[in-house]
């Protein structure tokens, strides 16, 4: 059976002519059914954009990327994902509802489905009530907490979340966390991109660290365990990507 | 089996359109143009004794409704795509398991049928409303009623093709000397294939032919209009599939 992601060898580059440069070099890894797996960097390593990629929002100059044995890009891939992008302003007349409705739709829901699925959704990521509300109305954390309920509408099997818990206060952190536990108990393949090492260490099966476009390490949750008795896991990351730790 | 169609193009057209006509800016030009409408149908309450005046209002009604419409539609579609990148909410559309096209052409119908709404929510009121004075070629209102829609159809697919190319201000300048000026640019060119090449929504009115009481276009002339138009919306549709499908996110 086809992994949920595999990634062999996957480059990307910006821009055009002499400005073209290169942000993502020869990334290879995979998640297998069932993992969550953390995928951590500072600013402009290359996460969202091997995400991009992997999406078939952007293309890849060399190597391959492919979700269930779908090459990116192809709709067959994105059939049982759910997506959540790192920034996204929800449009602003429309009210949460049918924008869920509008995903769910185009993911291949009747509207029966839709009917059960958008309240309880909404009441998954603590939106219960405000269904009805026009999106403009709603705050940054609000449209994040709807932008994960989008990613989960049709049930997918894996979710694909760029910067997953931006713009959440505290509460909202902690109960986003609790629900990506639930999900992965339940089975879900979660693959998700972040800064909070917290969340990566509550969550994860595997975290894999990018710095300047390359893959620098791959870790385990044992290893992170033991990492984290022993030390910092900000002071372990920050010397993984200075090219302190020996790999 | 549910349909592509259905399925996935659809659900984009409803949620544009809806989108779209909760606007401000369509709102105020809709309510614009019914007030403009109430005060020339005040015209058959009051009464006109000249045959001459009521052509004249007729054609003005027309001109305005069918303005309104092209107006309409290309404010519509000249924002799907701009807005769609700037807001980062094409990133959850294509993630699901969508063509890209799909979005073109649910964006590009949506923009068209709110013109058509427009366009005939006014024009029946406008029917009702203007004393016809004159003799009017039934023909000829057919033939003006037929090639709207496909004027429409045209001026929705310009703007989506102008803004894969250009910055959205370029785009919507272009889009609006097209839609609006098309007819007097390839004046210039007149008898040079480049008038059949050039999409001319305006070609496509009707309005003067008809408030003039010319009789219709022969059925060729007709159906050559209807193809022209045919030929611009497909080759602008097809044309910025191309850039939208190679286009990085």
């Amino acid at each position: 059976m086809a992994k949920p992601i595999e990634i062999e060898e996957l480059s990307v580059s910006y821009g055009r002519g002499r400005k073209r440069q290169r942000v993502v070099h020869d990334v290879t890894f995979s998640i297998e059914s069932g993992e969550c797996v953390g995928f951590i960097g500072v600013n402009g390593a290359g996460k969202s954009t091997t995400i991009k990629a992997l999406m078939g929002f952007i293309y890849a100059d060399a190597g391959r990327a492919s979700m269930f044995g779908n090459d990116a890009g192809h709709p067959d891939g994105r059939r049982q994902v759910g997506y959540l992008p790192e920034v996204a302003l929800y449009y602003p007349f429309m009210r949460a509802e049918e924008l869920l409705a509008l995903y769910g739709a185009l993911s291949g829901m009747t509207r029966a489905q839709l009917r059960t699925r958008i309240p309880e959704v909404l009441q998954l990521v603590g939106l219960a009530g405000r269904g009805r509300d026009l999106l403009r109305e709603f705050s940054k954390g609000m449209q994040q907490r709807l932008g994960i309920a989008q990613a989960l509408i049709a049930e997918p099997s894996l979710l694909v979340l760029d910067e997953v818990s931006a713009g959440l206060d505290p509460m909202g952190r902690f109960e986003l966390r609790e629900l990506l536990k639930k999900l992965h108990q339940a089975g879900k393949t979660i693959f998700f991109s972040s800064h909070e090492l917290s969340e990566v260490e509550s969550l994860c099966d595997r975290v894999i660290l990018i710095d300047q476009g390359r893959i620098k390490k791959e870790v385990t949750q044992s290893e992170l365990k033991q990492i984290g008795s022993e030390q910092s896991l900000e002071s372990f990351f920050i010397e993984a990507i200075r090219g302190a730790v020996a790999s | 089996m549910r349909s592509a169609f259905h399925m996935a193009v659809w659900p984009i057209v409803r949620a544009t359109v809806l989108e779209a006509a909760r606007r401000k800016d369509i709102a105020v030009l809709a309510i614009f143009m019914v007030a403009l409408l109430f005060v020339l149908g005040s015209a058959r309450v009051v009464g006109l004794e000249r045959p001459a005046a009521g052509t004249f209002l007729l054609n003005l009604s027309l001109t305005l409704i069918i303005g309104g419409a092209h107006l309409v539609t290309l404010l519509v579609a000249a924002r799907q795509i701009p807005d769609e990148i700037e807001q980062r909410t094409l990133y959850p559309l294509l993630a699901r398991p969508i063509h890209r096209s799909h979005v073109l052409i649910g964006k590009w119908l949506a923009a068209c049928l709110m013109g058509l709404a427009l366009f005939f929510s006014l024009f029946i009121p406008v029917w009702l409303l203007v004393p016809r004075l004159e003799h009017y070629e039934t023909g000829t209102l057919i033939q003006l009623l037929t090639l709207q829609p496909m004027a429409l159809m045209v001026t929705a697919a310009v703007p989506l093709f102008l803004t894969l190319c250009f910055p959205r201000g370029l785009a919507m300048a272009l889009a609006l000397l097209i839609v609006l000026g098309a007819d007097y640019l390839v004046r210039f060119v007149d008898g040079f294939p480049l008038i059949w090449l050039v999409p001319n929504p305006s070609r496509l009115n009707m309005v003067l032919r008809y408030t003039d009481g010319i009789a219709p276009l022969s059925f060729w002339g007709w159906s050559a209009l209807m193809l022209a138009a045919l030929f611009w919306t497909a080759s602008l549709l097809l044309l910025s599939r191309q850039l939208f499908e190679r286009r990085a996110l």
